[in-house]
């Protein structure tokens, strides 16, 4: 049987290896050193490790209080609205005439103001609109 | 077989007499009462598109029955002393109203009815709820009846005959008459719903009217119990308040996100390993309003929710736990819908004996409960077609009342247990609480992994859920900004997807 041999210290196959490592070398360094562009670059979580504790929430507490016996009206019963400034309604109902009233909600992270609105059972009391800065 | 009881002849023949007697004195009087048994009749006028209505009340839908003045009489001394009408509340399911709670106001009602040529009016009348409204153009409130109720039910009353019986009639309006009326030559209801002011929102944007037709029938006592104790729509209408104006304080209600908003909880449910960052294993909107007294402290809790993904061979339960104090005790019940149903699925309502914290399976095994007969996932693969989920609410009277700063924040603890792995996802934050769960046991508490993301999310109501193994960052590029952020930039993140990247899942498609 006769033998073939591959001769790697040929000059083909010199040049092969070397040109096989410069291409290595050409696609991991791209890769090694530029690692944070690329992280800039994509927008996927698995590519975005995040500092330990960040919050994810979106949304925010905040706190609504009145005193209604600081307010001049006539009605015995005494209702609030209290909206989003985007409409949707946070608080509905009837509060007490006379004590002041507190109330947590949530709202989104970009809202800045809350409206409320106060009415009462006695047709000559005006409706009262009101806005809060958050 | 034939039975002689006596064998002298006149004797005989008095014993068949006798027998034939009792034979028919039973099917006799059964047949009279069939006929003379007082049944609830739908009218066949109604209350039309333009909120107002002149409903003949001698006129009955359909041929089956007949109504004058006699049988008006009937249905007065029914209901001592009252004619009482049901109305089947017809609204447009859209903004604040939707198909399980929908409302009108009343702006006046009167019945007209004619006696020996004379006309009398009957403007005095009354509902079980009111609320304090502005007319249109008016941002001036006052009280009005209002009339509440849900869409597309199939009301079961106690009798199988009334005409009230598999229809959706919802609320009661009752006419307190001393006059007998038995004589009447006519008798009509004329009614006109009010026109809210429904650009201040709610609560004049409930309670205007914007569909119609809306359904009349005269009903029986027995029927106006029955809805009276139903109660449809109630449970999710803004500022009920009760039936005596005068009645001692109502106190309010305090929503959490909002009224008409839901909070969106998200899950990765292959913790502790990270997953594909989808986050759509299971995708569940909720939302909590709690009754308060005028003091402010908490007298109910009441919630529902919808099944709106599932993205994930894994079976769960999906729990909503509320931190309360441990003195808390209370009485209510959860209820589950099937898809698109307004009756309860098989086991439900159940009852909830609460002490301390609440902590309802709101979607018990996600896996067999909710399925696409075609796929593993339900509404996260992009040629997937979207699916109806399963509905849940609940309600829950605290025995005393509890200070609102007392109970966990919002957006409380929605969680995970997933049953192939035995552990339990929550919020970042929140701890696990299951005895049955793998994660004390193991160490596994908490609840964020090697990049430091959590394994639940809540997102606002317009977040769409990011198709099958889309990493979320991909499908909403602004997050990861947000998040980087500090949470100071981007903060409306979720309304810039990528459009090809989600699933096209509205609040409108899973709100139903």
């Amino acid at each position: 049987m006769k033998h073939h041999y591959i001769r790697f210290d040929s000059p083909f196959w010199k040049v092969v290896v070397i040109l096989f490592f410069l291409s290595l070398y050409a696609c991991g360094g791209e890769e090694n050193t530029d690692t944070s562009a690329a992280s800039e670059r994509s927008s996927r979580l698995t590519d975005n490790s995040v500092p330990t504790g960040m919050s994810f929430t979106n949304f925010k507490h905040e706190t609504f209080s009145i005193d209604p016996s600081l307010l001049a009206l006539s009605g015995n019963r005494l209702f609030l609205k209290l909206n989003r400034q985007g409409g949707e309604v946070l608080f509905l109902g009837e509060i007490d005439r006379y004590r002041p009233f507190s109330i947590s909600v949530e709202v989104r992270l970009h809202d800045t103001q809350l409206h409320y609105e106060l009415f009462t059972d006695n047709v000559n009391d005006n409706t009262q609109f009101g806005v809060i800065s958050l | 077989m034939k039975i002689i009881f006596i064998t002298d002849n006149n004797k005989k023949i008095k014993a068949e007499k006798l027998m034939l007697i009792m034979i028919w004195i039973p099917f006799l009087l059964f047949f009279s009462s069939t006929v003379l048994a007082l049944e609830s009749i739908r009218l066949n006028d109604v209350i039309s598109a333009n909120g107002s209505g002149d409903i003949d009340l001698f006129t009955p839908f359909g041929s089956k029955h007949t109504l004058n003045g006699d049988i008006l009489e009937q249905f007065r001394q029914n209901n001592d002393g009252e004619l009482v009408f049901a109305i089947d509340i017809n609204e447009a399911a859209d903004g604040s109203e939707k198909s399980s709670s929908q409302g009108v106001s009343i702006a006046s009602a009167e019945l007209i009815i004619i006696i020996d040529g004379i006309e009398y009016r009957y403007n005095q009348f009354t509902t079980r709820t009111h609320s304090m409204l502005a007319i249109k153009g008016s941002t001036q409130r006052s009280l009005y009846p209002t009339l509440l109720g849900d869409s597309g039910s199939n009301r079961i009353t106690p009798n199988s005959d009334s005409g009230l019986y598999g229809s959706s009639f919802d609320s009661t309006l009752n006419f307190p008459l001393a006059q007998d009326i038995s004589q009447a030559s006519s008798a009509r209801l004329v009614i006109h719903f009010l026109d809210t002011n429904g650009k201040l929102g709610d609560p004049e944007a409930f309670y205007d009217f914007s569909n119609g037709y809306e359904d009349i029938a005269i009903i029986t006592e027995e029927d106006a119990h029955y809805l009276n104790q139903l109660a449809p729509g109630m449970e999710g209408a803004p500022l009920v308040l009760p039936e005596a104006t005068s009645a001692t304080a109502n106190g309010g209600t305090v929503y959490y996100p909002s009224q008409s908003g839901y909070y969106i909880a998200a899950y990765e449910d292959l913790f502790p390993a990270r997953g594909d960052y989808d986050f759509n294993d299971l995708v569940v909107g909720y939302r909590v309003a709690a009754g308060l007294d005028t003091d402010g402290n908490v007298l109910t809790l009441s919630g529902e929710g919808y099944l709106i993904a599932r993205g994930a061979g894994y079976n769960h339960d999906w729990h909503l736990r509320i931190a309360l104090p441990s003195s808390a005790s209370g009485v209510g019940e959860l209820r589950v819908f099937m898809p698109g149903e307004v009756n309860t699925a098989d086991g439900y309502p159940l009852t909830i004996n609460s002490i301390g914290d609440i902590d309802l399976i709101a979607f018990p095994q996600t896996r067999w409960l909710w399925v696409d007969a075609a796929y593993e996932e339900v509404n996260t693969l992009g040629e997937q077609s979207l699916l109806k989920g399963h509905r849940f609410s609940f309600s829950i009277t605290f025995d005393t009342p509890i200070a609102l700063a007392s109970i966990d924040n919002a957006p409380f603890d929605p969680y995970l247990y997933v049953h192939d792995s035995g552990f339990e996802i929550h919020l970042e934050g929140k701890n696990p609480v299951l005895s049955h769960s793998r994660n004390i046991e193991e160490g596994q508490t908490d609840f964020t992994d090697s990049n430091n993301y959590p394994f639940a999310q809540i997102f606002p109501e317009t977040w769409q859920v990011p198709i099958e193994r889309t990493d979320l960052g991909e499908a909403y590029p602004d997050f990861i900004h947000f998040i980087l952020s500090g949470r100071n930039q981007y903060t409306q993140w979720y309304n810039t997807p990528d459009n090809a990247r989600v699933k096209p899942i509205t609040p409108s498609h899973w709100k139903w």
